[in-house]
C-alpha cells in the first residue's frame, strides 16, 4: 500500500508538474499571439515619438486618446464602417447558403463529372486574384455595375474555400443516417436542411468566419471597382494613414483597432463553433 | 410673380447645368497630402463653378497603378490622374497631348529637368516631385561629403557594428534610384542615348556598381524606410534619401534624440540626383473636348505660382517651374528653411529624371533583383552587371 501511495503520488506530482508546463506554454503563446494586438492598441494610445521609440514604450504616458476622434475624422469611417459590415454580412450570408448545397452535393451525391467539377472548383483557387482584375474590370464596366453594391456583393456570393471546406465536413456524415432517412420517407432536401446541416455546423461556422474577416479586410477590389466615397469600406480608409514615405502609426493604429472591434464581436459569438470546425477540418 | 421668380430660379439653374463640366481625378495622396490637395481642388472649384472636380483618393500609388491599368484596358479611364513616367510609357495612346490645351508659356517655364517628352509628346506634367539629397548626422559627419571619395572615407570611419546598431549608410533594395545617380554621375546610363545598346555594364556602369558594393560594406541593408531605423535608434552616419522623406527622417531624428541634417548628394564626374514623384496626365478615351479644357484648366490652376507654392510648402514637394523657384514667395521660403534651399539646389544643379523607354517598368523591376545582389555583395558586381544587362538585352528584343 504504502509503495502504491508513493507511486500514485509521484505519478500526481508528475502530472501535476506537466500539467504546469503546458499551462506554461500555453500562456506564453498566449501572449506571443496577443502582443501584436497589445501593440496595436498601445501605439493608438502614443504620439508618433512614443510609437516609434526603440525599446518600446509599452504602457502610453500620456495616453493620447484624441488619436480616435482625430483618426475617426481623417477619413469618412462611419460610411465606411456601415459599407464593410453590409457587404461582409450580406456576402457571409449569401456564401454559406450557395456553399451548403454544392458542398453536399460533391461529398453526398454521385452525378457525372463530380470528381472534374471538384477539380475545376479547386483549379480557381490556383489563379492569382490580381491576374482576374483586369478582365473582372471589363466585364463590371460592360455590364454597368461599377459604383454599385452589386459589384462588392454579387461576385462574393460563393466560393470554393467554403463549398471545399463544407465538403469535407458533410463527408464525416455517415451514409447511413440517409439511408435511415430514406426508409422513414424523408426527402433529400429536408434531410440536408434538416439532419445533416446541424452536423456539420462548426464547419458553417467556420466558413462563415473567415467569410466575413475575408470581405471586411478586402481592399484591392473595392478601390478598383468603386469610385464614390460612399461605396468604398474600412481597409481604403486605413490607406489614408500610410504615405509614400512614412506611415502616421498611431492614428493608423487608432483607426486599426476601431476596424478590428466588429470581427471580435463575430469570433467572441461564434468561437465555440469555430474552434470545433479548426479542430475537425485541421486548419491552421 | 411668385410663378416668374420659380421659372426664373429654374432657367438660371437649368443654365448653370448646361455649362457643368465634372471631371474625375484619380490620386495616391494619402494624410496631409490629401488635404492639402483637397483643399486646393475646392479652391479651383469656386474659381470655375461650372467645374466639378471629382476626386479620387486610390488608395496609394500600387492600387492606382491597378486600377489605371483596368480602366485603361476597360476605355474608361478618369478624366486627369497621377502617374509615373513607367506608367506612362505603357498607355501613351491614351494619353492626350497637352501641348494643344495647355499655355505656351506653362509649358516653357516647366524646368527642363523634368523632361516630359515621351517619343515626341507632351502628354504629362510634373507635379509632386521630390529629389535624392543626403541626410547626414552632423555629430558623426561634422563636414558632409562633397565628392564620392569624402564619402566613402566617412562610410569606412564609421564602418559597420551590427550588434551595436551602427552603420557608415543605408540602402533600401527597393530603391535603386539611389544606383541610377550613382551611374549619372560615373557618366554611365542603361541605354545608349539611341536605346540599342546596354551600356549598364560598360566601365562607367561597373565603376558606379564597384562604388555602390564598396559602401554596401558599411552599410545597414533593409526593406524598411530608413526613417523607421533611425527611430529605433540604429545609428546611420548618411544616406541617399528622398527629399520627400524629410518631415519623416527629421521626426525619426528628434524621437531618437540625434541630430540630422541634409546637404547635396555628393559628386562625382558632375552632381546628378535623380528626381522621384509623379506627374499629372489627361486620358482622352471616354472624355468630351470640354471636360478635356476643364482638366488642363485643373492642371494650369496647381501649377499657378500661388497654388504650387502653398502646394510644395505644405507638403514638403519641389516646385517645377522656373519662375516659381525663382519667384519672391519661394525664395523668401528657402531663406527661412535651409533645407529647402538645399533640395531647391540639388534639383537645379543635377535633377534628372526616369528613363523615358517604354520596357523602362521591366528595366527598374530587373534593376531592383541585382541591386538587392549587389548590396548582399555575393557576387562581384561585374558578374551582377553582366547578368543584368544580359536581361535588358532580352527585353529590348
Amino acid at each position: 500500500m504504502p509503495r502504491r501511495g508513493l507511486g500514485a503520488d509521484a505519478y500526481l506530482l508528475r502530472r501535476g508538474m506537466s500539467q504546469v508546463l503546458v499551462y506554461a506554454l500555453l500562456a506564453l503563446t498566449a501572449v506571443i499571439m496577443a502582443m501584436p494586438f497589445f501593440w496595436m492598441v498601445t501605439t493608438s494610445l502614443k504620439d508618433i515619438y512614443q510609437a516609434l521609440r526603440i525599446p518600446p514604450q509599452w504602457i502610453p504616458s500620456p495616453a493620447r486618446w484624441e488619436n480616435y476622434p482625430a483618426a475617426w475624422e481623417a477619413a469618412p469611417f462611419a460610411r465606411y464602417f456601415w459599407n464593410s459590415f453590409f457587404i461582409a454580412a450580406t456576402t457571409t450570408v449569401a456564401d454559406v447558403v450557395t456553399s451548403i448545397p454544392a458542398a453536399y452535393a460533391l461529398a453526398k451525391m454521385t452525378f457525372l463529372g463530380q470528381g472534374v467539377i471538384l477539380a475545376l472548383l479547386l483549379g480557381t483557387l490556383m489563379i492569382p486574384g490580381q491576374m482576374l482584375l483586369v478582365p473582372s474590370f471589363i466585364l463590371v464596366n460592360r455590364i454597368g455595375w461599377y459604383n454599385t453594391y452589386w459589384v462588392l456583393i454579387v461576385p462574393w456570393t460563393a466560393g470554393v474555400f467554403g463549398i471545399f471546406l463544407l465538403r469535407q465536413f458533410f463527408k464525416t456524415i455517415p451514409d447511413e443516417l440517409w439511408d435511415s432517412a430514406r426508409i422513414d420517407g424523408c426527402p433529400r432536401l429536408r434531410y440536408m436542411f434538416q439532419i445533416a446541416v446541424p452536423l456539420v455546423r462548426p464547419g458553417i461556422a467556420t466558413v462563415a468566419l473567415f467569410k466575413f474577416v475575408g470581405s471586411w479586410n478586402a481592399f484591392l477590389w473595392v478601390i478598383v471597382m468603386t469610385d464614390k466615397v460612399e461605396l468604398r469600406t474600412v481597409p481604403v480608409g486605413l490607406r489614408y494613414f500610410m504615405l509614400d514615405v512614412g506611415t502616421d502609426y498611431p492614428k493608423l493604429m487608432a483607426a486599426a483597432t476601431m476596424a478590428i472591434v466588429p470581427v471580435l464581436i463575430l469570433f467572441f459569438f461564434a468561437q465555440k463553433q469555430f474552434i470545433q470546425g479548426i479542430a475537425r477540418t485541421g486548419l491552421r | 410673380m411668385r410663378k416668374v421668380a420659380v421659372l426664373a430660379a429654374l432657367l438660371a439653374v437649368g443654365l448653370g447645368a448646361v455649362g457643368q463640366v465634372t471631371i474625375s481625378f484619380w490620386h495616391a495622396m494619402s494624410g496631409s497630402h490629401g488635404d492639402v490637395l483637397t483643399a486646393l481642388v475646392r479652391k479651383f472649384e469656386q474659381e470655375n463653378p461650372t467645374i466639378k472636380v471629382e476626386l479620387v483618393f486610390q488608395g496609394g500609388y500600387g492600387a492606382l497603378q491597378q486600377k489605371l491599368t483596368a480602366a485603361i484596358a476597360a476605355k474608361t479611364p478618369p478624366t486627369l490622374a497621377q502617374e509615373y513616367e513607367n506608367w506612362t510609357t505603357q498607355w501613351l495612346d491614351a494619353l492626350v497631348d497637352l501641348d494643344l490645351f495647355l499655355p505656351e508659356d506653362l509649358l516653357a517655364d516647366l524646368l527642363p529637368q523634368f523632361n516630359q517628352v515621351f517619343s515626341g509628346r507632351i502628354v504629362s506634367v510634373p507635379f509632386n516631385k521630390s529629389i535624392l539629397v543626403l541626410y547626414y548626422r552632423p555629430d558623426l559627419v561634422p563636414n558632409p561629403p562633397k565628392t564620392w571619395a569624402e564619402f566613402e572615407t566617412y562610410v569606412t570611419r564609421i564602418g559597420k557594428d551590427a550588434g551595436k546598431g551602427i552603420y557608415g549608410t543605408a540602402f533600401r533594395p527597393t530603391n535603386p534610384e539611389i544606383f541610377l545617380a550613382f551611374l549619372e554621375q560615373a557618366g554611365g546610363s542603361i541605354l545608349s542615348p539611341d536605346w540599342k545598346t546596354v551600356t549598364i555594364n560598360n566601365a562607367q556602369g561597373l565603376e558606379a556598381a564597384e562604388f555602390a558594393a564598396r559602401l554596401a560594406k558599411n552599410a545597414l541593408v533593409q526593406g524598411a524606410f530608413i526613417s523607421e531605423a533611425i527611430a529605433k535608434g540604429i545609428t546611420i552616419g548618411m544616406w541617399v534619401d528622398t527629399s520627400a522623406g524629410y518631415p519623416f527622417n527629421m521626426r525619426a531624428a528628434r524621437t531618437a534624440n540625434v541630430p540630422l541634417a541634409v546637404a547635396p548628394v555628393p559628386c562625382y564626374k558632375n552632381c546628378a540626383s535623380m528626381i522621384q514623384g509623379t506627374n499629372l496626365v489627361v486620358y482622352a478615351p471616354n472624355q468630351t473636348k470640354a471636360q478635356i479644357e476643364a482638366a488642363a484648366k485643373l492642371i494650369a490652376f496647381l501649377l499657378r505660382e500661388d497654388n504650387l507654392v502653398e502646394w510644395c510648402q505644405k507638403t514638403g514637394y519641389l516646385p517645377v517651374r522656373k519662375s516659381v523657384i525663382e519667384g519672391k514667395a519661394w525664395q523668401e521660403h528657402i531663406a527661412k528653411d535651409p533645407a529647402a534651399r538645399v533640395m531647391t539646389e540639388q534639383l537645379l544643379a543635377g535633377g534628372f529624371g526616369q528613363l523615358l523607354h517604354p520596357r523602362y517598368m521591366e528595366m527598374r523591376s530587373l534593376l531592383i533583383t541585382y541591386w538587392e545582389l549587389l548590396l548582399k555583395g555575393e557576387e562581384t558586381p561585374k558578374k551582377i552587371f553582366d547578368a543584368l544587362a544580359q536581361e535588358i538585352e532580352g527585353l529590348l528584343k
